[in-house]
């Protein structure tokens, strides 16, 4: 667990890892590494961070949905620099176009022909900010790239970087003139996390300390990309024994058969919360899952995914994956 | 779910496919036009389905219910009645599942299908039929079940499951209604004769107009005996009385309408007990068989028992030429037991009047069949010797047997016995009676069937349409009628090992019939399915359709003691709180018996016994968090709890069942076990 015994600039054996290792404690003191890393920036959001990072190890892309001035941005350039990604951002807005996205054909004067100018998409980590307000077609354009991982512009196929993650974040009211993104298109979004208000010894030090973006800058890169690709490998390799998925299948199934539900969990949806629980095993130092990992990741993967019957209407993800947590027997 | 929803893809499949499947068995029945109507119906659906339709508006709707009103009336004549009624019944289900566009409709056409099943069952009860409306009910119930789920829920097939999981259940349910609701009459009847066409006896035989008698191998009657069976000879099933002969027909009476000769005469009588007028006419002597006949359908009133029957059966009545008589057309199976004495006497003194029915001849005509009675008669001195003699006259001259004999026309008595001498029963009868009423003796031919196969599996006698028969009775003095049948003269085999044998040089036995199992008696392996199968209906019919208020208050008198009405309902209730009690109960057992890992058995075990001190595992419950409360409340106990707690996780999540070590399994079960011993 985390408790703060790791200070500020601890130094971890990084090199430990060059290899894969079978030993998920290795993982363990680097990914602890990273969280205190973040943490000097993002104060008092250890969960949430903790899933973000599972949500990076499950190769998976973030949405965070907050109000404004709770950290979304802040959040998603910290990790950019722990994990010495590079970096880009895309402030969304109605006049957006595809092309301010991925790109587009830019006419070459000295070599007389066309060269395709990469957008911003083309990074390992991008931040797609207030990504509702764009138009579907922009939206679109991005989630394309999020699914399938590359670029076709003119006929001409441009794969992205290796890895690719974006993290977009979302405001949840003050919804006129944005688009909502519709259910499709939330679930290409592995996870979709709420940061919430800051607790109050948080919030004291964030009061009391200088302006984050400043500290950004000061961060340290914990994560190199081989080792970040060791990572995703390992979480691969995480076990996940029958019994588990008894309860995976239960919880689905539910959601499924359940009235409370307007529609269930589908099988890509079954498989993120796999991958995520996978994820989040590894971040807790085991090499096999337990049903709390799964518990952990189920609100931030499932409630994008899910919509209440009788007459909810709009998100109301956390009091049904409450209800599927708590009705669903863990052990049967 | 609300009511406003759209059907679910899941039912609307299901409530078609039942649709066709229910209407499907009253194809033959229904006028062309409804089957067009429904099946159009049917595609207007599935096209609105497909959105490639839309809706019927409300003129097309209004228009679609009054014309068919019209036309059910104009077809039948009246909107009443078994036949109109279910037409209208399954147009009625056709216009409301094409109208259906919410699930509060949908239910609606869920309560019709099972009607429209019910309907089936005016005209058909075999046991075949049963299973195959039992799987319509199915069908039914799956659309009803699809209709409560969430319209994710596309596979057919698991609500199949689900339809066939709940008929299975309502299966003791249903045996208690069946044994113990109380059978009362129906408190109105129905006319199901219609005009369905039956195969059977038929009250006019013209010997010698149909050049070949074709025989069907259907089943006439099935008779169960207490006891032993009677010789194959002896087994005369009478059913019909022909005594009136034109030249060339014999039939019923001198007018074929039965209602004129009962206003001048009581012929019938003994219906619910009432007195029999003439019973002092038959005298019983002995020799009793009691049986019960199960029969067929036949549409036709005469049943048919050996003679001299009698019944107890309030629906059978007696006739003044001693046939039973049923009060109403069979139209159902139907079956009545009856006690038949092989020695008996009828009419020892025949009134005048019936005298001259049975001497009725026309004028004119058959000089040479006159002129032999007339020799034969002054050979003989007692009606008995010319009898005698005109049965060795059929013996000594040279007829034969045959099923198809030439055709007679003119003086076909004449004919038949000087020229072409080849016949069957109806020949030999016919000219038997005539010989005999030319002599002055009373005659009459009697049809009915002969013989009956044998079931050794249920030990009852089957009765097929190709053993029909016609033989004669005739009136001797001081003894009554004497049953003569001139076929057993000429074709012995015929009486004793039925018409096969007779017609074993012939080969037409049942040459009509090429798929009948009867035509391969001569195969071992289909006879003995053939009479699994005919055991099979016969008990269906037995025990199912034959289950009547007589045989209920016989179960349940022998099962219970006297019964009544009271006690009765006191017993289903109790049944079936003990049918629900079992269901229940059989589900949580289901519901625990999931569990079978050991592993899990013993941390359950472990959660009941904190449960029992207080501390009760949440559902959703992990053994993490449930951990952590413990140690809270105990926490002098943490080490032990933890421990436990860690090796349960670990021993079920870290490995797959599969690949569990049985050793190293078995020690963390003990070490589990010893761990909850000190909790």
């Amino acid at each position: 667990m985390l408790n703060g015994i790791y200070g500020r600039k601890q130094d971890v054996s990084i090199k430990s890892i060059e290899q894969p290792s079978h030993d998920s404690s290795d993982y363990h003191d680097l990914i602890n590494a990273m969280v205190s890393e973040v943490e000097t920036v993002v104060m008092g959001k250890t969960h949430q961070v903790r899933l973000a990072l599972a949500c990076l190890f499950a190769n998976g892309h973030l949405l965070i949905e907050d109000l404004p001035g709770m950290g979304k941005t802040t959040l998603a350039h910290t990790l950019a620099g722990v994990l010495g990604f590079s970096f880009k951002r895309i402030q969304f807005t109605s006049d957006l176009l595809p092309a301010d996205i991925i790109g587009a054909p830019i006419f070459d004067g000295r070599e007389q022909r066309f060269e395709f100018q990469p957008g911003p998409v083309f990074s390992q980590l991008l931040l797609a900010d207030e990504i509702n307000r764009a138009t579907p077609k922009a939206q679109s354009a991005l989630l394309e790239a999020m699914e399938e991982r590359q670029v076709s512009v003119d006929g001409t196929t441009h794969p992205l970087p290796v890895p690719f993650f974006v993290i977009a974040t979302q405001n949840p009211i003050s919804q006129t003139g944005t688009f909502p993104l519709p259910e499709s298109q939330l679930d290409r979004f592995l996870m979709r996390i709420e940061l919430g208000y800051p607790a109050h010894e948080a919030e004291r030090r964030i009061l009391q300390g200088s302006n984050p973006r400043e500290s950004i800058s000061e961060l340290k890169q914990i994560l190199g990309l081989d080792q970040l690709r060791l990572i995703q490998q390992r979480v691969e390799s995480i076990l996940v024994a029958d019994p588990l998925l008894d309860y995976v299948q239960r919880l689905v199934h539910f959601s499924r058969q359940c009235s409370d539900f307007d529609f269930g969990l589908s099988p890509r949806g079954a498989l993120a919360l796999v991958r995520s629980a996978r994820a989040w095993a590894l971040i807790e130092g085991r090499d096999y899952v337990i049903p709390e990992d799964v518990q952990q990741v189920l609100p931030c993967v499932a409630e994008h995914r899910l919509r209440g019957g009788r007459g909810h209407s709009g998100h109301r993800g956390i009091t049904l994956t409450r209800q599927l947590i708590d009705a669903v027997d863990v052990l049967e | 779910m609300e009511n406003s929803q759209p059907i679910p893809r899941n039912s609307l499949v299901w409530l078609l496919a039942s649709m066709f499947a229910g209407i499907a068995p009253h194809f033959s029945r229904l006028p062309l036009w409804v089957i067009a109507v429904c099946l159009l119906c049917g595609s207007w659906r599935i096209m609105v389905y497909r959105s490639r339709w839309k809706l019927p508006g409300r003129w097309i709707k209004a228009l679609l219910v009054f014309s068919s009103f019209a036309a059910v009336l104009g077809h039948y004549g009246t909107l009443f009645g078994p036949d109109a009624g279910t037409a209208l019944l399954i147009l009625g289900f056709c216009f409301k599942l094409l109208e259906t566009h919410n699930r509060k409709d949908a239910f609606t056409v869920v309560v019709l299908g099972f009607f429209v099943v019910a309907t089936a069952f005016f005209y058909t009860q075999s046991m075949l039929s049963a299973g195959y409306l039992l799987l319509v009910c199915f069908m039914v119930t799956a659309a009803l079940i699809g209709l409560n789920q969430t319209p994710l829920q596309t596979d057919p097939k698991r609500t199949a499951r689900r339809a066939f999981k709940l008929l299975l259940q309502s299966i003791p349910l249903m045996l208690v209604l069946f044994v113990f609701v109380p059978r009362v009459a129906p408190l109105w009847s129905l006319d199901l004769s219609g005009s369905r066409a039956k195969t059977g006896l038929s009250d006019r035989i013209t010997p010698g107009d149909i050049a070949e008698l074709s025989r069907s191998p259907e089943l006439a009657f099935r008779v169960e005996f207490e006891g032993s069976i009677p010789d194959t000879s002896k087994l005369y099933w009478r059913g019909l009385v022909l005594d009136h002969y034109d030249g060339a027909t014999w039939s019923r009476g001198v007018s074929n309408n039965e209602q004129s000769l009962m206003d001048r005469e009581p012929m019938v009588a003994g219906f619910n007990g009432e007195g029999i007028p003439w019973q002092a006419s038959v005298r019983f002597q002995g020799d009793q068989y009691r049986y019960r006949v199960i029969m067929e359908p036949t549409d036709k009133r005469w049943l048919f028992a050996l003679p001299a029957a009698r019944s107890e059966n309030r629906r059978v009545g007696f006739s003044r030429d001693f046939r039973l008589l049923s009060d109403t057309p069979i139209s159902q199976p139907f079956s009545y037991s009856v006690s038949s004495d092989l020695r008996f006497s009828l009419d020892t003194s025949l009134p005048r009047w019936l005298a001259q029915r049975n001497l009725q001849l026309p004028e004119t005509g058959n000089p040479r069949s006159r002129q032999l009675a007339e020799r034969l008669l002054k050979q003989s001195k007692t009606a008995s010797s010319y009898v005698t003699q005109v049965l060795t006259f059929f013996s000594e001259k040279t007829f034969s047997y045959t099923l198809r004999p030439p055709r007679l026309t003119g003086d076909r008595i004449d004919q038949f016995l000087f020229e072409t001498r080849q016949g069957f029963c109806s020949h030999y009868a016919g000219a038997f009676v005539y010989l005999m009423r030319s002599a002055g003796i009373p005659a009459r031919i009697v049809a009915g069937y002969q013989g009956g196969e044998i079931n050794p599996l249920g030990g009852h006698l089957l009765v097929h349409q190709f053993d029909a028969h016609a033989w004669a009775e005739v009136w001797l003095p001081g003894q009554g009628w004497k049953r003569a049948d001139p076929t057993a003269v000429i074709a012995p085999s015929r009486v004793e090992q039925g018409v096969e044998e007779a017609l074993s040089e012939e080969q037409s036995f049942l040459e009509d019939s090429v798929l009948s199992p009867l035509r391969y008696r001569s195969i071992n392996w289909l006879t003995q399915f053939r009479f699994a199968w005919d055991y099979v209906n016969f008990a269906w019919h037995r025990s199912v359709l034959g289950y009547d208020a007589k045989l209920q208050a016989d179960f349940l008198s022998r099962l219970l003691g006297p019964v009544d009405f009271k006690k009765l309902g006191l017993i289903m209730v109790l049944l079936t709180t003990l049918v629900l009690l079992g269901l229940a109960g059989l589900l949580f057992l289901n519901r625990r018996g999931h569990s079978r890992d050991p592993l899990l058995q013993i941390y359950l075990k472990f959660c009941k016994r904190m449960a029992a001190k207080g501390i009760r595992r949440m559902p959703g419950e992990s053994a993490g968090e449930y951990l952590q409360r413990l140690i809270k409340k105990y926490p002098d106990k943490a080490s032990e709890m933890e421990e436990l707690t860690d090796l349960y996780t670990q021993a079920t999540y870290s490995s797959n069942y599969s690949s569990n070590g049985e050793g190293s399994q078995q020690a963390t079960l003990s070490r589990m076990k010893r761990l909850l011993r000190t909790l």
